[in-house]
């Protein structure tokens, strides 16, 4: 198992910020693209609402309806927490408080410390997006690039030591939870897919209701 | 809590009462080596036109399990059955690929493809399909596919940076073709995709089989992730975590929506990048 810590960063929109976030859309960016968009998105509200119009604006090119059937809650989950926040004199609740406002709006990136064994340490900044130097996007071509050469499989990894200030402890703890509760789910559903590429996906669906 | 739970339940349900009509993945003509498009085309057929049983090796976070698997052509469910397990072990049963079959030329937009000689895999001639990702939002895979069947015989996941997630392999493999004569399987049923704004490029959603009331499933036609909805407990802060084993990453984050706390989480195939713009897409609507 892995677990991972991640950062935050700010910054502010501009138009290099738009076309990141259009390449990002279209499954085109570098990864100075994610990482830009990432970081141009960590205040902008502007930005994040000019990703969810591309959205829209792409589907209803598509010939898709345009109906929206959601809302964007970020605001509201940002407001909710920052009113916490103020509940919180304490110092040492307010510091997680503040790791928790990331969640409101996450736009990428972490995944090179995902799979990393020797993770970048982790800044945080309130009411950020989370973003990460070197986050990996794969532009991939085997015309130009060798095949991958596999590496042995990783080992089940050690949760890093409990930090009783942060609740991404808490929250890492709890997906190792229902990774064992909805791993069932989740083989039932993905099977789905159009091409299963795990082979098997063991589930006993009468388990899993 | 009760009440938060009362408008818990508003919640989900608004996010997925909205439905669009189904649409189907269009094929489309592209510049892929026509070996390639008969290469997944066939693949995707398989567990409709072959029977088999065999005996595979899967190996995931450290742990190796040698399983038995059987399937007969066109039905839904499998089985397996762990050969080294504790004595109550028993059988699981194990579902077929099933849903909108994706053209390779659709899949092409979002991976890069290399067909070549395989190695024999059961003592059975084999072609390597490699899926590479085009960006950092799915997993990269090598595929060994039968060359008689176009079955998988063994599978290799890989993270962007080319370590190996999670591998499955038979050791023994008797495949047979589908008798004519048998019954024709159902009309396969088309999913209804919702509409989600801000997916990662290239994923779908659509209700989660078997769990529509509390799930949605999210794909690209291969990469794969349930997204489960949950009250967030009345302990917890909003945050997010996640933890990955073997090719799998459960990410769970919770949050507050209009004084209503919700855990959503993300279980599936693929990076955390894709993760998490998974979990901000699927905005929720605040309960009534």
């Amino acid at each position: 198992m892995t677990t991972y810590d991640d950062n935050t960063t700010s910054g502010s929109a501009s138009s290099a910020d738009h076309e990141s976030l259009s390449v990002l859309m279209d499954g085109e960016a570098n990864d100075l693209d994610i990482a830009r968009a990432l970081r141009g998105a960590a205040e902008s509200d502007e930005l994040r609402a000019y990703w969810r119009r591309q959205h829209v604006v792409r589907d209803l090119m598509a010939g898709q309806s345009g109906t929206a059937i959601s809302v964007d809650v970020s605001e509201a989950v940002r407001t909710a927490i920052a009113s916490e926040k103020r509940r919180y004199a304490n110092p040492i609740i307010s510091m997680a408080v503040a790791a928790s406002v990331t969640v409101a709006v996450v736009l990428g990136g972490q995944q090179a410390l995902l799979f990393n064994d020797n993770p970048i340490n982790p800044v945080t900044a309130p009411g950020a997006i989370v973003q990460v130097p070197g986050t990996g996007a794969v532009q991939a071509s085997f015309a130009e690039s060798p095949v991958l050469q596999p590496r042995p499989v990783t080992a089940r990894s050690s949760v890093p030591p409990v930090d009783p200030y942060s609740n991404r402890v808490s929250y890492n703890r709890l997906a190792d939870e229902r990774f064992e509760s909805l791993l069932k789910v989740h083989n039932t559903t993905a099977s789905a897919a159009s091409i299963t590429p795990m082979v098997s996906r063991s589930i006993d669906p009468k388990d899993s209701q | 809590m009760t009440q938060s739970r009362h408008a818990f339940i508003s919640i989900v349900f608004c996010a997925v009462a909205v439905m669009l009509p189904a649409s189907v993945w269009a094929q489309t003509d592209c510049d892929l080596d026509p070996a390639i498009v008969d290469a997944v085309d066939q693949m995707q057929r398989s567990h409709q036109e072959f029977s088999y049983s065999g005996t595979f090796l899967k190996e995931s976070s450290g742990s190796r399990n040698f399983i038995e698997k059987s399937h007969r052509a066109g039905d839904e469910r499998g089985q397996l059955d762990y050969v080294n397990a504790s004595e109550t072990e028993e059988p699981q049963a194990v579902w077929a690929p099933r849903g909108p079959r994706m053209s390779a030329c659709e899949l092409g937009k979002l991976y890069a493809f290399h067909l070549e000689r395989g190695p024999k895999v059961a003592g059975r001639d084999s072609v390597l399909l490699h899926l590479r990702p085009r960006d950092g939002l799915r997993l990269g895979y090598r595929l060994a596919l039968d060359d008689a069947s176009g079955l998988i015989l063994k599978s290799e996941s890989f993270s962007d940076d080319g370590t190996l997630l999670e591998r499955h392999e038979y050791a023994s493999l008797t495949v047979t073709p589908k008798d004519e004569n048998s019954e024709a399987e159902g009309p396969t049923l088309l999913m209804q995709h919702l509409d989600i704004v801000g997916l990662p490029f290239g994923y779908k959603a659509s209700l989660a089989r078997g769990f529509e009331e509390k799930a949605l499933f999210v794909s690209d036609g291969i990469a794969a992730a349930t997204v489960v909805f949950e009250p967030l407990p009345d302990d917890l802060l909003p945050g997010e975590g996640a933890v990955r084993h073997g090719a799998t990453l459960t990410y769970s984050r919770g949050s507050v929506v209009s004084g209503t706390g919700v855990l959503v989480t993300v279980i599936g195939e693929v990076p955390l990048p894709a993760a998490r713009l998974i979990a901000e897409a699927v905005r929720v609507v605040p309960g009534r």
